[in-house]
């Protein structure tokens, strides 16, 4: 399947963590159900926040993949509480 | 500050903050000094996390270049800053004061010794179901500042998280309160590279 294209972009490239996971937090909190995040981060403590937190939180992550130099999150907000 | 205005400062229970990178903080720092990382884009951010709002604190930082962003990015954190460490490590060692070093343990030799240690996992609740180290506490970091000191049953604390930064604290944090602790690097991002087990579910 196709990744859809973001409706949101969110860069997070220098940030230590916790800082990516915390602030994807906060930028789903405005989105809509269904819409879709691209995150780009550095910190490789990502690769096992975003999953653990998107498990948690009820949001989908899509595809997680490595391109220039950094690490790209695909995340789809889930349905609101 | 020179360095005998922050002995007395320390003397009298104030905080010393070091932002040097992890490696020089990890061989030698200020007795009771506690680790936040410098960062441009994030410092703030994470010592407020970390650190009640209010507390009065000296500022380490080296190089020199990073000294008046330090200072400036822990303040808009909400600490109150009383200065910072004039002339770094250099200038606190002439001077005849004391340095004590953060022990590390690289991940494969946690796992070869894990019973040796207690494991505190110091990342949040729900990165701790997705799968953490058996037999590992949890503490996240930013509930370490007001939390009690895990009771490890004479067993040295290691320090984990997903890579250093949070672990980095809150063993800083236990060595300046007088418990042993370690830090782990590299964290469940290496620990999952090496292919080490992990459990899943809540903290008991």
């Amino acid at each position: 399947m196709a990744v859809p294209p973001e409706d949101n972009l969110l860069d997070c490239r220098g940030l230590l963590c916790p800082m990516p996971v915390v602030k994807v937090g906060r930028e789903i909190k405005a989105m809509r159900p269904g819409q879709v995040l691209k995150m780009l981060a550095t910190d490789r403590g990502a690769i096992t926040d975003i999953p653990a937190w998107a498990e948690d939180t009820g949001n989908e992550l899509l595809e997680w993949r490595e391109e220039g130099g950094a690490l790209v999150f695909i995340l789809r907000k889930g349905p609101e509480e | 500050m020179t360095p005998a205005e922050v002995r007395a400062a320390m003397d009298a229970k104030v905080v010393v903050v070091d932002t040097r990178p992890l490696v020089p903080f990890a061989a030698a720092h200020l007795p009771g000094a506690l680790h936040i990382e410098f960062n441009l884009a994030d410092l703030a951010d994470r010592a407020e996390l970390l650190v009640p709002k209010g507390v009065q604190v000296i500022v380490h930082a080296e190089p020199e270049g990073t000294v008046a962003a330090s200072v400036g990015l822990l303040g808009d954190a909400g600490l109150h800053v009383l200065g910072d460490l004039e002339g770094g490590l250099g200038a606190w060692q002439a001077a005849g004061q004391p340095v004590e070093p953060l022990p590390l343990i690289a991940t494969d030799r946690l796992w070869a010794e894990l019973d040796r240690y207690l494991v505190l996992d110091v990342r949040e609740p729900y990165e701790f179901r997705h799968g953490h180290l058996s037999g590992a506490q949890l503490l996240p970091s930013g509930d370490a500042w007001t939390g009690a000191t895990p009771a490890a049953h004479g067993r040295p604390i290691a320090v984990f998280c997903s890579g250093h930064a949070r672990a980095a604290f809150v063993a800083s944090l236990l060595l300046a309160r007088g418990t042993e602790a370690a830090l782990v690097t590299g964290g469940m991002y290496e620990w999952l590279q090496h292919g080490y087990p992990v459990a899943k579910g809540a903290a008991p």
